[in-house]
């Protein structure tokens, strides 16, 4: 009886692993470290900082940055110069404008804005409030984060550049 | 500061990849194209064998800047011209020389497209 079946053999697997997905799969994953590694560098390049305490120019930066990387990453048919250059310009633009800012108040008060008093002897600037774009609710969850309760407790509210919350208790709350 | 410098060694390493880029996919893209010009007028003369070794010698010379280009622009369009080489090849050794300047006339065109799409004009930044 003849028996008809398909043996397995490591020469077939090579040829289909080859001929399909398998040298694509390794080129992803030689370029995956090498992108990582890169933005690790690109990173630590422009400094450290805490998402927190971003400008927002360096957090806008910090997503496309991951963005660019994942191109190249992904896409085998795109060169990985094209996702290597725009990191290193941005990276570069940043320290630029960032030395800038530290040097020039005017420059930095462009990019940055000016920090907002949104609370003045207890009571809430309701103009500053729209102006930020921010509700009564979004002011009592930061005050909450704080570990302020009531908006009357407050001498001094700040909203900051960065969207982080500033506060000076009245003199009788400090403990 | 010691970060300024090397943001501004960066702008300088990355601004002479680009330019060094430019000018060799130009030159290189205006070789290959006065080649194919050449190849042109030997098939237009019915030269076959001449057209056949010089298209042979452009493929070897595009195979050499292949690496370069591979590693600068898409791999797609790279792969095109040089599929549109061998074609060529081929081509270059029937009688129907209104087929073979055609793919050439197309293959001249893609190369002149890498070509236009490094220089740094307003429709390409859009």
């Amino acid at each position: 009886m003849h028996k008809n079946f398909t043996v397995f053999s490591w020469h077939n697997f090579q040829n289909c692993a080859q001929n399909s997905f398998g040298d694509k799969m390794l080129i992803i994953l030689i370029r995956t470290v090498l992108l990582y590694a890169f933005v690790t560098l690109a990173v630590r390049i422009m400094g450290k900082r805490q998402i927190s305490d971003m400008t927002t120019s360096e957090f806008v930066i910090t997503l496309i940055v991951s963005d660019i990387a994942a191109i190249p990453m992904q896409n085998t048919a795109q060169p990985m110069i094209s996702g290597l250059v725009p990191i290193l310009v941005l990276v570069a633009i940043e320290v630029i404008v960032s030395v800038i800012m530290m040097k020039s108040k005017k420059f930095h008060k462009l990019i940055c804005g000016n920090p907002i008093v949104v609370i003045s002897n207890g009571k809430v600037d309701e103009k500053a409030l729209s102006e930020l774009r921010i509700t009564y609710e979004d002011l009592d969850s930061l005050l909450r984060q704080q570990e302020v309760f009531d908006t009357k407790d407050v001498k001094y509210g700040i909203m900051e550049t960065n969207g982080s919350l500033s506060i000076l208790k009245k003199e009788e709350q400090k403990e | 500061m010691k970060r300024l410098w090397i943001a501004i060694l960066l702008l300088i390493i990355v601004g002479a990849i680009t330019v060094s880029e430019y000018i060799y996919v130009t030159s290189s893209v205006q070789k290959h194209i006065y080649a194919l010009d050449e190849i042109d007028k030997k098939i237009s003369q019915n030269d076959r064998e001449d057209a056949y070794d010089m298209l042979c010698r452009l493929e070897n010379r595009f195979e050499d800047t292949d690496r370069v280009f591979n590693a600068f622009l898409l791999h797609s369009d790279i792969d095109n011209i040089s599929g549109n080489i061998a074609m060529l090849k081929e081509y270059s050794k029937s009688t129907n020389n209104a087929q073979f300047l055609a793919l050439s006339a197309k293959t001249k065109l893609q190369l002149l497209s890498l070509s236009k799409s490094e220089k740094p004009l307003i429709d390409n930044i859009l």
